[in-house]
């Protein structure tokens, strides 16, 4: 009885022990379970938070890219803000603008560089190859080693080893279309964080490109209207000046006048100030100068419609410039300009 | 972007290939893009590949063996040893070229050739695809993912398995087009008209236990700190290898206990890939499934059988969470799931499946089971590893998820 009582006593005991092995392997189980998972856990959210800051941060910098590039009133100054705005947002080395040339828009057109961060690349020019055909039909695509691709393959050694790597973006489709190009000198550079990076940006782009072309448009549509030129005969044109004469105004008189008399072949330009009561001496400045510029191309310039008080800051320029206003004939009317004109 | 998949147990090559490839255009509603193909070494590969051929001329074929069987959302699928999968994309707007090279006695080389092949199969020279996806063979992956990463550079995700058989006798093989390899490495260079995102996880934890490697050479640990690698080893993990020490196959034992290197960190966490001991060597050491270099730490990593289940559905939720998506976001995945876990589990293989499906949703997905894994880690690391899980999700296109 004492054995057996022994035995059953061990036999439990054992019992308890095989079954708390088996606990503390379930528990243990458990714990590296909960453990592996608690890695995982923190691991995700380690990566949410690098995700979080990443798109902070890429906001941040498109804001501004935004700022910078829709405050641009003319193309160029678009382009030169696009071109530092890549190079500080994408860590490109160097960045440039092709566009089709249009001397060239027939069976293979060709593009040429409109704008460039350095000058290795001013007077580089591409064949319109599929890539390029991709890209101006809107598509972003990188290149990890540009020699490789059949429209840079031409291009010099020195360019391919300071352009390894590639990014092109499209910034205006189309026939007339345009392409923003970074580059790198380490090969695959542009990866993929960087590529959908410049997708968004170059969308940002697209628009403001439009949005400056539009701009530009309008104000040389305006420009055109404000200094017309009003042919009188094949060889003289009046432009009259109404409103108000600053220096700016004075620099788009320059201008148009120089195209006009490019253009139309005239040789005398009548600038008719008629209807200014008064002028400031920059403008007055602006207004001599395009009589001389006027002069280089064989155009005489007349000057008509002179008001006492124009003809006082004439009279104050003459003496500063010690000399007579660039060869400028003064008339008090237009009648009087026209008419010695077609003598 | 569309993506589907077929599975079939069915015995006779010819016809379970016939029979996949017609239920694949079917689902497709025409013609596949790219044909991921992963087949159990069972088959007669020639007539597989060659009814498929006949049924899909002109598609881009990229595929190799896979241990046992193949994976879908239907489960796992096996019959005495036999099966075969189809994942199918139809993307007329991506480019999907696939290359492949002989490895010969320069893996490098040849993964550098089946990348530029890839490549050149789809007029992108100079072009780098969004992703890489590469079968190769056992012994030679960081050498081949070295020499994708010659031509590209190290920003290209690369991710898939090395090819394996049903009893680790080296019968393994890899298809590219109409031609089947046993040596050779394939790649499919992917530039989808949709974003692609991957998740590559050991999911297994750090223990204290670590030691520096102090004699490697190859994929041979020697020593740990001086000492045998397989004494220290059996010291670490409380004796597994207690009756193992005089040398022979340790695979089955060291499944939960692996070593692990420390790749990068998230956030100050470290994340590491592993390396699976697989036998003892005569002097001592343990063989493993990846090179070892001197000087490297490794720690002893632990997991649980539980964990090799559930593991996969997290790593499939970790590829959508790259692309912060949903299930519904998703077109279909790709899964490579590491044959060792896959035999340590093997029962339980339908809850696998099963809790990959859950985390995709309704998006359709195929697995294969390798003999290691290659992948691209959260810091955007390529690496090879074994016990781990690779998934690649493809991003529904705004038409098709309308």
């Amino acid at each position: 009885m004492g054995d057996g009582a022994s035995r059953t006593g061990e036999d439990e005991l054992r019992e308890a022990l095989a079954s708390a092995q088996r606990r503390l392997a379930e528990a243990e189980r458990a714990r590296v379970a909960a453990e592996e998972r608690a890695v995982e856990l923190r691991l995700d959210l380690a990566r949410s938070r690098a995700q979080a800051r990443d798109a902070a941060s890429q906001a941040e910098r498109l804001v501004e890219g935004l700022r910078r590039i829709t405050e641009a009133t003319h193309v160029g100054e678009l382009y030169t803000g696009l071109l530092d705005l890549v190079n500080e947002t994408l860590g490109s080395e160097d960045a440039f603008i092709v566009a089709i040339d249009r001397a060239t828009a027939g069976a293979t057109p060709e593009l040429e560089v409109v704008a460039t961060s350095a000058s290795a690349y001013a007077s580089l020019r591409w064949p319109t190859g599929r890539l390029f055909e991709s890209v101006l039909g809107g598509k972003t695509r990188a290149a990890f080693d540009t020699s490789k691709l059949p429209e840079w393959r031409a291009l010099p050694t020195s360019v391919l080893e300071r352009a390894r790597s590639a990014l092109h973006l499209p910034i205006r489709p189309g026939r007339d279309g345009a392409l923003l190009v970074c580059v790198h000198a380490e090969r695959g550079y542009f990866t993929k964080p960087r590529v959908r990076l410049a997708a968004r940006f170059s969308g940002l782009a697209r628009n403001a490109l439009r949005n400056a072309e539009l701009l530009e448009s309008r104000l040389r549509r305006l420009e055109e209207l404000s200094t017309p030129m009003i042919p009188i005969s094949a060889a003289v044109t009046v432009m009259p000046i109404i409103g108000g004469m600053d220096r700016e105004r004075g620099e788009r008189l320059l201008a148009a006048a120089l195209r006009g008399a490019h253009e139309r072949g005239v040789q005398r330009v009548i600038v008719d100030i008629t209807a200014l009561s008064e002028l400031e001496l920059e403008a007055a400045r602006a207004l001599v100068k395009t009589a001389s510029a006027l002069r280089l191309l064989g155009c005489r310039m007349t000057l008509s419609g002179v008001q006492p008080r124009v003809a006082a800051t004439l009279v104050h320029l003459e003496g500063e410039l010690g000399a007579r206003l660039g060869g400028l004939e003064v008339f008090g009317t237009l009648q009087d300009a026209v008419a010695r004109a077609l003598i | 972007m569309r993506i589907e998949t077929v599975w079939t147990t069915e015995a006779d090559s010819a016809r379970a290939a016939r029979e996949a490839a017609d239920e694949l255009a079917l689902r497709l509603g025409g013609p596949p893009s790219l044909v991921i193909v992963y087949t159990t070494v069972t088959h007669d590969h020639d007539a597989l590949v060659g009814a498929l051929r006949a049924r899909l001329p002109d598609v881009p074929l990229h595929g190799g063996s896979s241990c046992l069987g193949v994976m879908s959302r239907d489960g796992f699928h096996s019959s005495a040893g036999t099966g075969l999968g189809l994942l199918g994309i139809r993307d007329p707007e991506g480019d999907y070229g696939v290359g492949a090279a002989e490895i010969g006695d320069d893996a490098r080389a040849a993964g550098s050739a089946a990348i530029e092949r890839a490549i050149a199969a789809v007029e992108r020279d100079g072009e780098p695809p969004d992703f890489v996806w590469i079968a190769g063979v056992p012994g030679h992956e960081e050498r081949l993912i070295q020499g994708v990463q010659d031509v590209l550079g190290t920003g290209v995700p690369i991710a898939g398995g090395s090819t394996a058989d049903n009893d680790v006798s080296g019968r393994w093989l890899q298809i590219a087009g109409a031609t089947v390899s046993r040596n050779s490495v394939v790649v499919t260079a992917m530039y989808p008209s949709t974003e692609v995102h991957v998740a590559f996880h050991s999911g297994y934890s750090p223990t204290a236990r670590t030691g520096v490697a102090t004699r490697a050479s190859g994929r041979v640990l020697h020593e740990l700190d001086g000492r045998p690698a397989a004494r220290v080893y059996n010291e670490w993990t409380g004796g597994v290898l207690d009756d193992h020490l005089a040398g022979g196959g340790v695979l089955g034992l060291t499944t939960l206990h692996p070593l692990g290197r420390e790749v990068g960190e998230v956030g100050g966490l470290p994340y590491h890939r592993l390396s699976h001991p697989d036998a003892v060597t005569p002097d001592g050491g343990l063989s493993l499934f990846t090179d070892v270099a001197e000087g490297e730490r490794l720690t002893l990593m632990t997991g649980t059988r539980d964990s090799l289940v559930t593991r996969a559905g997290r790593v499939a939720r970790a590829a959508l969470g790259a692309g912060q998506l949903d299930p519904g976001d998703i077109a279909g995945a790709l899964v490579v799931y590491c044959a060792g876990c896959m035999l340590t589990v093997q029962d339980d293989m339908a809850r696998v499946a099963d809790v990959i499906a859950e985390a995709l949703g309704e998006a359709p997905f195929l697995g294969t089971f390798t003999f290691g894994e290659q992948g691209c880690f959260v810091g955007g690391e390529n690496h090879h590893g074994n016990l781990m899980i690779s998934v690649v999700v493809f991003q529904r296109d705004d038409e098709a998820a309308g």
